[in-house]
């Protein structure tokens, strides 16, 4: 069944992104909400559907609080737990629910406070069986690992990968709502900053941070009588390929990610192709992830993406518009809701509110979400409709 | 709870012994490695079959700093990998090796045991082509 314009965004809502705040995780959340729903101009009582991220720093379920806190007798009450990929699954089930009329207006709340300095007790019982004890746990060696492998296969991609770090850096300088906007970056900054996992550096790495995302996602039909500004979804595709990097096919495809296929299913529901594009919310926990999404979306051909990146100016300024805000790299990863920090923009973009950063004339928006290692993948595809 | 499932405490019980343990299908004549209950593509048993412990590095990353780590914070810089096995299974390992900087994807490695974080763990060697 093809979502097209069934389901809009008719509020957004963000809190401050800070390194390690004094606020709840609860408190977050419910800010983030009441911002988008009074940017929708909608009332608690409006809403008949909430969604939540499951989060790294707290225990999941957190719909269930959330309902009973914002004042919400939900039909459908849900948690997306596909790691940095929820905040895109999310909003496709949210599209997805009220495409079958289980709800009308769904608000999609991600959250989270520093999960380095708030560990859960939630653990992977996989990962700490056959990852944790061979090459000790963590994030940064997957990335790493398939970094190591495309610069093997397809060349050096390390003045690529900082210029992608630099152009979203430029981004976030007209940002205040990012952590690092106010700080300065260059491709030498970047080329000579400590290896953390090679060839990754340390300004090609996420830093974790507190803050919260939300989304009121409405009726499409219903969309333009509650705002001037609605953004159709108007694609929606998942695919997931692995668990542990070890079971990944990337390595037997010359690193062609899940991101094929859950782009593919997007693009042809929403009948587009990349051509088509305007504006990209691109999934940045780790430079090289960008260059694999340009890729395995079709921007470019496989091995193509640092010549592509070479090309092109990925600026708000430039011909193709990435991670407008800064991404997550300069703006901060609020946990598995950071993928929602790429989205949030594209959806701002198609609003026509980014203020100084604003892309003229954007009207159509995509994004990928990215969870675990370019394991679980989702791709969303937006339309201006004002 | 320090396993996964039931085989995989015995894989790391073999571990102590110096031994290698996979799985194999003897329908799908395929090799599985995590260690699962049975064959997720017939769902059939599986049998325990020692591993001839040769490999080939897939890829490698030099870890320079693990935060999320406190033992293998410990340890750095260490060689993260990942090895694919003569039986075409992969697994997450360490590269135990002096020459760090001849390190190189497509090397023939071979399986030695180490005890990290208080375990025995396979990791592997290269395997130097006599000239
Ligand atoms: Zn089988």
């Amino acid at each position: 069944m093809s979502l097209r314009g069934k389901a809009a965004i008719t509020g957004i809502g963000e809190t401050l992104f800070v390194k390690e705040g004094e606020k709840t995780i609860y408190e977050l959340a419910a800010e983030a909400a009441r911002l988008a729903l009074q940017d929708a101009g909608l009332v608690p009582r409006d809403i008949d559907g909430l969604i939540t991220l499951g989060a790294l720093s707290t225990t999941a379920r957190m719909n269930n609080t959330l309902a009973s806190y914002l004042g919400i007798k939900p039909t459908y009450s849900a948690e997306a737990s596909v790691y940095g990929a929820s905040g895109g699954m999310a909003l496709k089930l949210a599209a997805e629910a009220i495409a079958s009329g289980t709800a009308r207006n769904i608000l999609v709340i991600g959250a989270d406070v520093n999960f380095l300095k708030h560990p859960s007790n939630e653990m992977c019982e996989l990962a700490e069986a056959y990852q944790k004890p061979f090459i000790g746990a963590g994030i940064n060696q997957h990335y790493g690992l398939v970094a190591t492998l495309y610069d093997h296969l397809y060349g050096d991609s390390s003045v690529e990968r900082a210029k992608i770090a630099v152009m979203q850096r430029y981004n976030a300088s007209f940002n205040e709502n990012s952590l690092f906007g106010h700080k300065p970056l260059t491709v030498d900054d970047v080329l000579s900053a400590p290896v953390i996992c090679s060839p990754l550096t340390l300004f090609e790495i996420v830093a974790p941070c507190d803050g919260a995302l939300a989304f009121v996602v409405s009726k499409g039909e219903d969309a333009k009588a509650i705002t001037d500004t609605p953004v159709f979804i108007d694609g929606v595709g998942f695919y997931s390929s692995h668990m542990l990097l070890t079971d990944a096919d990337l390595w037997r495809s010359g690193l062609v990610t899940p991101i094929q296929h859950s782009a593919k299913i997007a693009f042809e529901m929403a009948g587009i192709t990349p051509d088509d594009v305007d504006v990209c919310g691109l999934y940045d926990c780790y430079t090289i992830a960008v260059i694999l999404t340009l890729e395995d979306m079709g921007f470019c051909r496989k091995g193509e993406g640092v010549r592509f990146v070479a090309e092109h100016d990925l600026t708000f300024k430039g011909d193709l518009p990435v991670n407008t805000n800064g991404g997550q790299l300069s703006v901060g990863q609020p946990g598995d809701a950071g993928g929602m920090v790429n989205i949030i923009e594209v959806v701002r973009q198609l609003m026509g509110k980014c203020g100084e950063r604003q892309v003229k004339d954007a009207e159509i928006g995509v994004t990928n979400s990215n969870g675990g290692f370019f394991s679980n993948e989702c791709t969303l595809v937006f339309r201006r409709g004002a | 709870m320090d396993f996964f499932n039931e085989a995989t405490k015995h894989f790391f019980a073999a571990c102590e012994k110096q031994k290698l343990w996979l799985q194999h299908c003897p329908v799908c004549q395929k090799h599985i490695f995590y260690l699962r209950g049975f064959c997720p593509e017939c769902l059939g048993p599986l049998e325990l079959v020692e591993a001839t412990g040769k490999g080939k590095i897939i890829s490698y990353t030099i870890v320079e700093k693990n935060p999320m780590d406190p033992y293998f914070a410990q340890i750095t810089p260490y060689i993260a990998a990942i090895v694919e096995l003569a039986e075409g299974v992969f697994m997450y390992t360490r590269i135990i090796t002096d020459e760090t900087n001849d390190i190189t994807i497509g090397q023939d490695v071979e399986v030695i045991f180490v005890k990290q974080n208080g375990k025995t763990v396979p990791a592997f060697q290269p395997v130097y082509q006599a000239r």
